[in-house]
């Protein structure tokens, strides 16, 4: 398999077959990336396609000073940050109205109940509500480390801060999701909890 | 330098730490209960940030050079206005555009982002289809009927025509004899025309089929509904009576007594 590094030489003498390989290797962390910062499907899809039209024209003047996907990365997150000014607002933990459990059943690993289905999925969302909650900053510093695996400095060069900044980011950004989710996690139905409202509802009938 | 420091603890947290630094931050661990809680609690965050997953929607996407698909376009319009300045047949012409127009907006298989030279396709994309059909709901429902019906008439009536241009053609085209290559070139180039037109009016006809289908499962729907109306309105007529009789028996009786 070719490096990206390869393919990216090859894209600048204006091989699409060679950019677009490096569009399948990367299509998904980008809009991965641009969901999880701006939190709405259709509009992280259009970023994702924005950001790989944009590379392929600036490819001239991208020298290998950083990794290919870091680059990806910083144009990603510029037309997050215009979408977050365009749209003046915080991102949207897109919760889903109800749990479709025909749709959990589908991703569903054979051993797991259920219940545990119905609680991984809403501690997905609860995740997804806590992270909009973070200032844009702390969160897009949470998603290059925890999701995309970059180390700090990679993080700093991508956010142009210092490394120290990266690094409190993080620690006000997971102190706040810790809360916040230690009170999601409480929150949580427990089949105890299920059988005790039925044996309600069993008594008032 | 002390060690409850909150820039070393996440350098520990995320096993940034040279090996020797983070051996002093176990030893510092076992002694300071803060720092353990601290790290206990954010280690228990970062396994539940985990269960955090994207959704995952059909991308797809490839760069394309719009200028290619624009010219291949171009040509084609230009291939259409020759071949059918010839003919009499402007009718399916002028069809197959408007409904491959129709066709594009409803499959909304390729999307330009940022105009210029370079476009995106992408796969099949439910969202967006979504919309491109309620957007030609929101518009009257009865113009786009007639517009179709109008359509349709043009297709039949061009479709006929296209059936007999092609007998003379059969004729023709199936001697080829010698030829020039600037002859064999046209021919070619011809044969390839009638095929996009086939293909054209084909896609055209699958469009119509698909737009009748709909039309029909919304009529049943409708009539379904309908019935349902009649009978719930059947059941209250009849339980009012019901009721009305009930009363009146009841206002007997208690005259009675």
């Amino acid at each position: 398999m070719m490096s990206d590094e390869e393919l990216v030489a090859r894209s600048r003498g204006g091989d699409l077959d060679s950019f677009n390989q490096l569009v399948l290797r990367w299509e998904r962390p980008i809009y991965a990336l641009a969901y999880r910062v701006i939190g709405r499907e259709e509009d992280a899809r259009d970023v994702a396609q924005e950001t790989f039209l944009r590379a392929f024209r600036a490819l001239a003047g991208f020298k290998g000073q950083a990794k290919f996907s870091s680059w990806l990365y910083r144009i990603t997150l510029n037309l997050c940050r215009d979408w977050i000014r365009r749209e003046r607002r915080t991102p949207i933990a897109q919760a889903p109205e109800g749990v479709d459990l025909v749709d959990l059943a589908g991703e569903a690993v054979p051993s797991e109940s259920i219940e545990d289905l119905v609680s991984r999925k809403q501690l997905s969302e609860a995740v997804a509500k806590a992270m909009a909650l973070l200032p844009e900053e702390q969160r897009t510093a949470i998603i290059l480390k925890e999701y995309h695996g970059l180390t700090f400095q990679e993080i700093a060069d991508l956010l142009d801060c210092p490394l120290s900044t990266v690094k409190t980011r993080l620690y006000q950004g997971l102190t706040v999701l810790r809360r916040h989710l230690h009170r999601a996690d409480e929150g949580l139905p427990r089949p105890r909890q299920a059988d005790s409202l039925g044996e309600a509802i069993r008594s008032i009938n | 330098m002390t060690m409850c420091d909150t820039e070393l603890l996440i350098d520990y947290l995320y096993g940034e730490l040279a090996a020797d630094q983070r051996h002093t931050f176990d030893l510092h661990l076992k002694s300071c209960a803060d720092c353990r809680r601290e790290i206990d609690g954010m280690r228990a965050t970062r396994t539940t940030l985990q269960s955090w997953a994207p959704p995952e929607p059909d991308l797809s996407f490839e760069v394309v050079r719009a200028q290619r698909s624009e010219s291949r376009a171009s040509q084609r319009g230009e291939s259409f206005r020759k071949w059918w300045g010839l003919s009499p047949a402007w009718g399916l012409a002028a069809a197959a555009m408007l409904v491959g127009a129709l066709s594009a907006a409803i499959a909304n298989v390729e999307v330009t982002y940022g105009g210029g030279d370079l476009t995106v396709r992408t796969g099949w994309n439910r969202a967006p289809v979504a919309q491109a059909q309620g957007a030609a709901a929101a518009e009257d429902p009865a113009a786009l009927r007639r517009e179709l019906i109008a359509v349709s008439d043009r297709l039949a009536r061009a479709e006929r025509l296209l059936a007999d241009q092609n007998k003379t053609n059969v004729s023709t085209n199936a001697v080829p004899g010698r030829m020039t290559d600037a002859e064999i070139a046209r021919f070619v180039r011809h044969m390839i025309n009638q095929s996009e037109e086939r293909q054209q009016s084909v896609l055209a006809r699958q469009i119509l089929q698909i737009n009748r289908d709909v039309e029909t499962a919304r009529r049943t729907d409708f009539d379904r509904l309908g019935r349902g109306m009649v009978e719930i309105q059947r059941t209250a007529v009849e339980t009012f009576q019901r009721q009305k009789v009930l009363e009146d028996h009841l206002l007997r009786v208690g005259l009675q007594r």
